[in-house]
């Protein structure tokens, strides 16, 4: 019996089943109890004692081979089989998913956080403040005149003759003083009132957040930088920012300010946004008027000066998303919540 | 504020091209609105001085002329007129073909019933000069012939519209604007305009009126000069252009002279027809209560003695600073004139015009506060134009009456000050030219304050304002704060309602933002009983809509009527959430207005169940173990599927509600305080070992009474459950055979586990036995095997 060409012919057959049961068959052929090499083997012991080890290691090494070529054909045949089942267990992944429930956040509270994060990220504390108010805290210690045309009644609500319907979020800045001495950083956000007819860009109530920053050596230049930085996170990392003098009763000099117009290059000209001028204005602030440190205690403006702003959140999102009537943020429906949540 | 830039450049004179100067302007505190072209939009040329050498009637028109009129070419042109008010010899603006209107209409040679015409004889109103469209302009005869007309006539004039801020009434007027247009553009500013007139009326002032201040308070200086022989008549043209220019509509020429004065100067004056004024006196006092008065514009008003008035010997003949009375208006026949130049106390003149409901151009200016030493200024402007423009004679001396005047403060600036607040470093010349072109005189080290800026600038920080503005608010730098020492943060409240937020959108819901405000019928909508504290709402003195008069009490009504809309839009399911203040009379100044959330579901899939499990998830997420769910006694609710939990309430709504807020099928609402939902700080919560000792599970169904909640179950299991109860929860609840009737069968997983040793079944075992003999005993409960 030629061992060697036993092997190679069994290899190549053992190698060319086509699938489990055949291989099954061809392994019973070559390596079951009636194969040659199997009966060789057990003829082994007929064999004259200085043959039978040679010709035993000869026919081992030959068993061994084909047990390991029947293995290897076994698994790949088996994974093949695996492939082939897998291949036909489809689903149309163009289907939809099983839907979880979702609910939106509000556009205003987005950008609410997003500019609150900006400057907890500029090392503002973030504190709330009462939507009534007293007249004190909204006007008298905000230095507004006593004949200052906001206190009228046709431009504020009142609940008693000194308590109202605050009409931004400055009295915060008075609150927090009060709370605590200097250094102040403080950011504040939430719903203010005025008597203002609604249109597409005003509504009788809105949303504000209010900035203060009171330390040693503050300047207007640090206001220019924190609003310049503000800027760009909110709008963008290539806008600048503009001030120009103006007149709040609360601050001193009072500036307002502009970004560089982020529509120009979204939308080509002429820009309806900026009407073309290439700023777009977006809020107020200035220096805190020494006068509000009078109301309160631990503040001596020889010694710590402050910076102030306030800006309008609806505004902002506004702004930021091309809303073209502000209105639209307060009417919940679902459709408009759902292009931003 | 309306400057007509002609009228601006008599006062300072400057090359920058206009939109750089309404830049420079906006960047010094002055901001440009708008910039308007007036008149004549473009080809000035065609415009010329013109005079009839010929007028005809046009031979098929009755209503029309034929002329010939020179405009200075010595080529006579043949023009088609349908004016009457003027001959042959008439002296009249041209506007030849090719000419383009004020309107925009573009003039051709045409053909008026079969003849020529080669232009266009002006009114007016044509050249948008004023409202005479009765005729055509009719000009002085000295006027050159083939002139053009703009060299004698704003027939087209740029109009630099700014913004003027509360602080700067100075800033009202053409001449206010100069000198912040000097102090921009570092240029010389002309000399106050007005120069005072010969007296040549007979007598003394004193022959023609008497006059007494009764209310100092109300009018710190009053003072009036008398005209004789005045002839009212229509301004001159160029008169009538500027007033146009500045937005008023031209009246007569004394009406005019005394707009003109506000315009130029910002003291806003008055013309008495003197012969009117009864005794010829004038009495600056607070109207009698009811007193009434019919002003010029034909209204008829009621005042009260915080009103100031202008009387004679028997009645009011002016509102102080907001309107003259009719019966002394100045008409045509007038001939002797009263002018006044006062000072009027600034708040008491806006109340009067808040409360009489009239705003005028003089109140806009009043109310901010004027400076009274505007007066001289005033005075010698108006009689210059009155002896020009209306052939007057003035009467020689002025009535001036006034206590002692303000005098401006004297307000020092330190160098380091200024640089340490505004971040920038200035020149000692800088900060002098600045201020010396605004109009502050330096005095011992110190800056003496004009006084139309007196009340404005009174202290150090305002100085610096100056500077800065017209230093050049571009030089200041960006630059960062160090931010607070102990570092940014969210802060306690915020935190707390973002994780809410955060749980609510994760449940699924939506947010929303609703109105504070309610109207009055809410609280019957949501069948609040009386007593109901919700019921006391805090209340709008000044609401602007019945739909607006209180703010709310509770949150989740508002969210109804989202609901309601999303539902009629068409979504299948809404649920949706806000979180907010509400506000609570409290006996305080300040009501109570503690934040909620509150939540509804609607449509598909609504439910107690669907909802209860939001509010779970809330507690869940602020590990507040120990809320009970009861059932709720809220008027809104559903009585039978409502709790109340903690602070609030969850339940489906009562239909009686649902059907006030338009809602169908079922909806359910929760609501609770933002405060509850706080839980244990942080640091408070500490490491248990719930991983290296496996839990014991065991399941248990118990039958007991149909009155009994589950809740009273969980509640006995654990009380009686041992220390190495983890968790009971309510997974089945089962009627029908073989459990009786009347009774139910719940069941329970138990789930034993300690943190510090493997239980054992017999432990287990031993505990689970407890439990069935407490539910036994206390529930009256029987192990179903
Ligand atoms: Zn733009």
């Amino acid at each position: 019996m030629d061992v060697d060409a036993l092997v190679s012919e069994a290899t190549a057959r053992i190698e060319a089943a086509r699938d489990v049961a055949a291989l099954e068959e061809i392994r019973i052929e070559v390596l079951g109890r009636k194969a040659p090499l199997v009966q060789a083997l057990r003829e082994l012991a007929s064999l004259p004692p200085d043959e039978r080890r040679a010709r035993g290691d000869e026919l081992n090494r030959a068993r061994r081979s084909l047990e390991g070529v029947v293995d290897e054909r076994a698994r790949e045949l088996r994974r093949r089989e695996l492939e082939e089942r897998l291949r036909t267990d489809r689903v149309d992944v163009t289907l939809p998913g099983v839907r979880h429930p979702r609910g939106y956040s509000h556009l205003i509270e987005q950008t609410r956080r997003d500019i609150l994060d900006v400057f907890v990220g500029f090392g503002y504390v973030v504190v709330d403040g009462p939507e009534i108010d007293l007249v004190h805290y909204n006007f008298d210690a905000l230095n507004h005149a006593p004949t200052h045309p906001s206190r009228q009644v046709t431009d504020t609500f009142y609940i008693a003759d000194d308590v109202v319907l605050r009409t931004h979020t400055s009295p915060v800045q008075i609150r927090t003083m009060e709370a605590g001495p200097p250094p102040v950083y403080m950011a504040t956000a939430g719903r203010c009132y005025r008597r203002d007819t609604p249109d597409a860009t005003h509504t009788a109530m809105f949303t504000q957040i209010e900035g203060l920053v009171v330390d040693r050596g503050i300047t207007l230049a640090h206001l220019k930088g924190t609003l310049l930085g503000f800027a760009r996170a909110i709008f963008g990392a290539e806008r600048e920012v503009r001030l120009r003098p103006h007149f709040f009763p609360f601050t001193e000099p009072s500036v307002e300010v502009d970004v560089s117009c982020f529509n120009c290059a979204r939308d080509g000209s002429p820009c309806r946004v900026c009407k073309g001028e290439g700023w777009v204005e977006i809020l107020g602030a200035g220096m805190v008027d020494p006068n509000l440190y009078g109301y309160v205690d631990g503040y001596d403006p020889e010694e710590v000066s402050g910076f102030a702003f306030g800006l309008g959140v609806e505004r902002v999102a506004g702004l930021r998303h091309d809303i073209p009537d502000i209105r639209l943020l307060w009417e919940n429906d679902l459709r408009f919540t759902g292009q931003f949540g | 504020m309306r400057v007509p830039v002609s009228w601006l450049r008599e006062y300072v004179s400057f090359d920058t091209p206009l939109p750089e100067l309404g830049e420079l302007m906006s960047m010094t505190g002055t901001k440009l609105e708008a910039l308007h072209r007036r008149g004549v939009p473009r080809g000035l040329e065609l415009y010329r001085v013109g005079r009839v050498l010929t007028r005809e009637q046009h031979p098929n028109a009755d209503r029309l002329s034929l002329c010939t009129v020179d405009v200075g070419d010595g080529d006579p042109r043949q023009i088609v007129c349908g004016a009457s008010n003027f001959d042959a010899g008439a002296t009249v603006a041209v506007a030849l073909p090719g000419a383009v209107l004020p309107d925009g209409t573009e003039l051709r040679i045409a053909k008026l019933r079969g003849v020529e015409s080669h232009g266009m004889m002006l009114s007016e109103s044509e050249l948008d000069l004023g409202q005479d469209h009765a005729g055509i302009m009719l000009l002085p005869d000295d006027w050159s012939v083939g002139d053009a007309l703009i060299d004698h006539l704003a027939i087209a004039e740029d109009v630099l519209e700014f913004e003027i801020t509360s602080n700067r009434p100075d800033c009202q007027n053409v001449y206010g604007i100069a000198r912040e247009v000097s102090a921009a553009l570092d240029a010389d500013l002309g000399p106050w305009p007005g120069a005072e007139p010969e007296a040549t009326g007979s007598g003394s002032v004193e022959d023609h009126v008497t006059a007494r201040i009764d209310a100092p308070d109300l009018c710190p200086r009053w003072a009036g000069r008398v005209f004789t022989g005045v002839k009212v008549g229509p301004s001159p043209p160029w008169l009538k252009a500027r007033i146009a220019a500045a937005g008023m509509r031209p009246i007569s020429n004394v009406v005019d002279i005394t707009n003109y004065v506000m315009l130029a100067i910002g003291e806003p004056t008055h013309a008495f027809d003197l012969d009117k004024v009864a005794g010829r006196e004038i009495i600056v006092r607070r109207a009698r209560d009811s007193e009434a008065v019919t002003t010029l514009d034909g209204q008829a008003r009621t005042l009260d003695t915080d009103v100031l008035v202008i009387a004679d010997a028997e009645r009011p003949s002016a509102i102080a600073g907001l309107m003259g009375a009719e019966w002394s208006e100045v008409t045509d026949g007038t001939t002797t004139v009263l002018i006044e130049c006062a000072n009027f106390d600034g708040p008491s003149t806006q109340r009067s015009s808040i409360r009489l409901g009239l705003r005028t151009e003089g109140s806009s200016r009043w109310e901010k506060g004027l400076d009274p030493h505007l007066v001289p200024h005033a005075l010698a402007l108006a009689s210059q134009l009155m002896v020009a423009l209306t052939g007057a004679e003035l009467v020689p001396g002025t009535v001036d009456l006034h206590g002692e005047l303000p005098q401006p403060p004297v307000v020092g600036l330190r160098k380091e000050r200024l640089e340490a607040l505004i971040g920038v470093a200035y020149t000692d010349r800088e900060i002098e030219r600045a201020l010396t072109r605004l109009g502050y005189e330096p005095q011992d080290g110190r800056w003496l304050v004009p006084t139309w800026r007196a009340a404005d600038t009174t202290r150090e920080v305002d100085l610096i304002e100056e500077v800065m503005r017209i230093a050049g608010i571009e030089r200041v730098p960006a630059e960062m704060p160090g931010g607070h020492p102990g570092g940014g943060r969210l802060g306690e409240d915020e935190v707390l309602r973002r994780q809410v937020v955060g749980v609510l959108r994760g449940a699924g819901l939506t947010e929303a933002a609703t109105l504070t405000l309610w109207d009055a019928g809410v609280p019957d909508r949501l069948r609040l009983a009386s007593g109901d504290a919700r019921r006391d709402l805090v209340e709008i003195q000044n609401p602007m809509s019945a739909e607006w008069t209180a703010m709310r009490t509770l949150i989740f009504p508002g969210l109804l009527h989202s609901a309601r809309t999303n539902l009629a839009m068409g979504q299948a399911a809404v649920a949706m959430f806000e979180v907010g203040h509400v506000f609570l009379r409290s006996g305080e100044a300040l009501p109570d207005q503690p934040a909620r959330a509150a939540g509804v579901l609607a449509g598909e899939g609504a439910g107690f169940f669907e909802a209860k499990g939001v509010v779970e998830a809330l507690l869940a997420a602020a590990r507040v173990e120990t809320a009970g769910f009861e059932p709720a006694d809220e008027p809104f609710l559903h009585p039978g599927r409502s709790a109340s939990v903690l602070d609030g309430f969850v339940g489906e709504l009562h239909p009686e509600v649902a059907a006030a807020y338009g809602l169908e099928g079922t909806a359910a609402v929760f609501e609770l305080g933002v405060d509850v939902l706080r839980g244990p700080p942080r640091e408070e919560v500490l490491y248990r070992d719930v991983t290296s000792f496996p839990p014991l599970r065991q399941d248990i169904a118990v039958v007991v009474g149909e009155d009994v909640p589950a809740g009273r179950i969980v509640e006995v299991v654990r009380a009686s459950g041992g220390a190495e109860l983890a968790a009971v929860d309510v997974f089945d609840v089962y009627r029908g055979a073989p459990v009786p009737e009347g009774r139910k069968s719940v069941a329970l997983h138990l789930v034993f586990q300690s943190s510090e040793r493997t239980l054992t079944d017999a432990e287990g075992d031993a505990a689970r036995e407890r439990i069935v003999a407490a539910l036994a005993a206390e529930l009256g409960g029987e192990l179903r095997e």
